[in-house]
């Protein structure tokens, strides 16, 4: 697959996940429940997919009625979380899950199998630290960043903007 | 299914003015890191008033930027950042780290 290429599902893909996370699974490892993910996209796990990725994000969001800065923050954090998986595991693709309800945006990410805690939750690293950054970026976009398993064992991080 | 997407694009102006268009990630930062390491010793200007798109793969190359022409005892600026890009400067705090005018 060239790493431009993405694969869609044909039809709106069913997994597990949660509606907007509780006060009692906030920051902490979820369990999923029923949903229909809005966009079920998988890309291979190399930058030159990025740009792709953020594309189809961008006009699903779009389509799904979300407004120009929601779009804006759903495709940055989307980009940070999977730019993450292609630099600092060993992953051959990344699939990003994008889903709606009346009361929030949920983004899921691939690739987390392996992490027991989301860093990133310290703030912003001094100026003059290049790296560092992009998870702090993700939980300031976002209400809620966590990590989820699914039926299959696979650990994704979830991160929820309410609506 | 293969989607046209945005391109990016680094302009050499001149050795001392890098011209960026379009989204500034992981992908592009590559190329800027290169560019970077081959250009004449100097002061450096980089024009973002077009960048669309910027993430922390691109703040990291910047600040690098900045760190590496300061060892060298040269000038790092950057000006007209994009909306965009000035609001994930401001969010991360380092837009007087970057000389940003």
């Amino acid at each position: 697959m060239d790493p431009s290429d993405t694969e869609i599902g044909e039809a709106p893909a069913t997994f597990e996940s949660d509606d907007v996370s509780s006060d009692e699974d906030r920051g902490t490892l979820g369990t999923m429940s029923q949903r229909t993910a809005q966009l079920d996209l998988t890309v291979q796990a190399d930058t030159a997919a990025l740009g792709s990725l953020r594309l189809q994000l961008a006009m699903e969001a779009a389509d799904s009625g979300a407004d120009l800065d929601v779009v804006e923050e759903l495709v940055l954090v989307a980009s940070e979380l999977a730019s993450n998986v292609i630099r600092h595991t060993d992953e051959e693709t990344v699939t990003i899950r994008l889903s709606k309800t009346e009361a929030a945006w949920t983004l899921d990410v691939s690739g987390a199998d392996g992490i027991d805690e989301i860093p990133g939750g310290a703030g912003m690293p001094p100026v003059a630290q290049p790296g560092g950054r992009g998870l702090v970026i993700v939980r300031a976009m976002m209400d809620d960043v966590h990590l989820v398993d699914d039926d299959e064992d696979r650990r994704w991080v979830r991160a929820v903007k309410k609506r | 299914m293969t989607h046209s997407v945005p391109a990016f694009d680094l302009s050499v102006v001149t050795s001392r003015e890098f011209r960026l268009v379009g989204e500034f990630d992981a992908h592009a930062s590559e190329q800027f890191d290169a560019q970077l390491s081959v250009r004449e010793p100097g002061d450096l200007t980089v024009e973002l008033s077009e960048v669309t798109f910027i993430d922390s793969s691109g703040l990291r190359s910047l600040i690098l930027a900045r760190q590496k022409l300061e060892e060298q005892g040269f000038l790092f600026r950057i000006v007209s950042p994009s909306p965009t890009v000035l609001r994930l400067f401001e969010l991360s705090g380092i837009s007087d780290y970057l000389e940003v005018t």
